[in-house]
């Protein structure tokens, strides 16, 4: 049998994976999304103008 | 910064050693789930018409809306704010949610924050959204109202015609009926940029003394040299003869007739007929060693007696053309551009020029056309109507 690694090291990798799957992956996605809405509307004032039908 | 990459690269390209791959999958695939929920439930929060108007600003909005009949109706079917003011589609709808932030922007600088405020920006805000409607063929009122669903027949017989031909021209809503949900701004007082192109022309007008001219804005009328003393005001279009200049003031003969009745006050450019081309303050229009009767004539049609008057008076140096086509070229261009939007214009020669301003005046509330635009409108119906135009009717 292989030596447990120490407690310490499973711990943090549970709090990474809690940090990371409900506050860092979704902040990510919703700060991408709204990139992506100021970008859109940045190209509706510049180029494209109001959207169409 | 570096340590940030490096702790973020470690993260992603070392394998965990003490959770179970599967735990791991299903700990991420639940967080995505409930990421997703909570991103849908702030869209839908936020596309709400309590949230529109939790912000102060909008209340005015709502309540304007309420005795409407997209406010209340006998069937109570109502759309909320989102319904017409945020696009359905999802990137459309995204870029119009982050162009909200200037709406938070303006509530939180109270740059609209009281009705007085809401009102000198409704025309802007209001131009926005039909901007948008005309780009998109008011497809948020369509979603709702679909011409491909509609029984003309039970329309009123007024409205039959012409929603058969916006049905086939797939025009958009907005064209007509502006104003239909909330108030319609206040377009007396906007500027129309056509009339810019008619202040340069009159610029490069040569005036020589003794000449005959075209009035080419309307403008103040003074009875003194030093253009103290107003005496009135005289439109666009009318037809004035420059006698002399002096420094910034230009001495002008106005000849019209005018009716007997009354204080005479309005001056027209034709026996009999109702075209305007100055309005005399009271005292001016009275003031006998001021304004010259020439002739005096029956009107057959409405029994008045009409004068042929002449005067003379001082206004601002310039601000005449010595043809009226540019003035007509802008006129046609608002006409046909403002009127044909809900159906199809009438011939102007088809109606006599006192004719013309009653059908005007109960047409022009559709329109968004200014003041100005619309005295110069009326003034080229007038003017190319069946009175002058005799190849017509």
């Amino acid at each position: 049998m292989q030596e447990p690694t120490p407690p310490s090291r499973s711990n943090s990798d549970w709090k990474k994976m809690l940090l990371l799957a409900f506050i860092g992956l979704p902040v990510t996605m919703a700060a991408l999304i709204a990139l992506y809405g100021f970008v859109l509307w940045g190209l509706q004032v510049m180029f494209f103008g109001p959207p169409g039908a | 910064m570096k340590k940030i990459w490096r702790w973020l690269a470690e993260l992603f390209s070392k394998p965990s050693t003490r959770i179970g791959l599967g735990v791991l999958v299903t700990v991420g695939f639940i967080a995505g789930i409930l990421a997703w929920q909570g991103f849908n439930k702030a869209m839908d929060l936020t596309n709400t018409t309590e949230f529109c108007v939790s912000c102060h600003t909008m209340q005015g909005n709502q309540t304007e809306l309420k005795p409407t009949v997209h406010g209340t109706n006998r069937s109570g079917v109502t759309p909320g704010c989102p319904d017409c003011h945020v696009p359905h589609d999802f990137s459309d709808k995204i870029a119009r949610k982050m162009k909200a932030s200037v709406e938070v922007w303006s509530h939180l600088t109270g740059k609209i924050g009281t009705a007085d405020k809401f009102e000198a920006h409704r025309l802007r805000l209001a131009q926005n959204e039909w901007d948008r409607f005309k780009a998109n063929g008011s497809k948020e009122c369509r979603t709702c109202h679909d011409y491909s669903k509609m029984d003309f027949d039970k329309m009123r017989p007024a409205s039959q015609e012409p929603m058969r031909g916006a049905a086939e021209r797939d025009q958009s809503c907005m064209d007509c009926h502006k104003g239909i949900a909330h108030h319609m701004p206040d377009m007396k007082n906007s500027h129309n940029p056509a009339f810019d192109s008619l202040v340069q022309a009159a610029d490069s007008t040569r005036i020589q003394d003794g000449n005959s001219y075209i009035n080419a804005l309307p403008r103040e009328l003074y009875s003194d040299e030093a253009l103290g003393k107003a005496a009135g005001r005289i439109e666009i279009a009318t037809p004035l003869k420059v006698l002399k200049q002096v420094g910034d003031a230009q001495q002008i003969e106005l000849l019209a007739w005018r009716k007997s009745k009354g204080y005479g006050r309005v001056w027209y450019s034709q026996f009999g007929m109702n075209i305007v081309v100055a309005t005399l303050d009271k005292a001016t229009a009275q003031d006998k060693s001021l304004v010259e009767v020439l002739e005096s004539k029956e009107d057959p049609n409405t029994g008045l007696i009409w004068q042929k008057v002449r005067a003379v008076f001082w206004t601002k140096q310039g601000g005449v053309m010595e043809s009226a086509d540019p003035i007509w070229d802008v006129a046609r261009n608002s006409y046909q551009t403002s009127c044909s939007v809900c159906h199809k214009q009438p011939d102007v020669a088809h109606f006599d020029s006192n004719t013309w301003p009653g059908l005007f005046s109960g047409m022009v509330g559709f329109t968004n056309m200014d003041k100005d635009t619309q005295a110069l409108v009326l003034k080229y119906l007038q003017n190319h109507s069946s009175d002058f135009d005799k190849t017509a009717h």
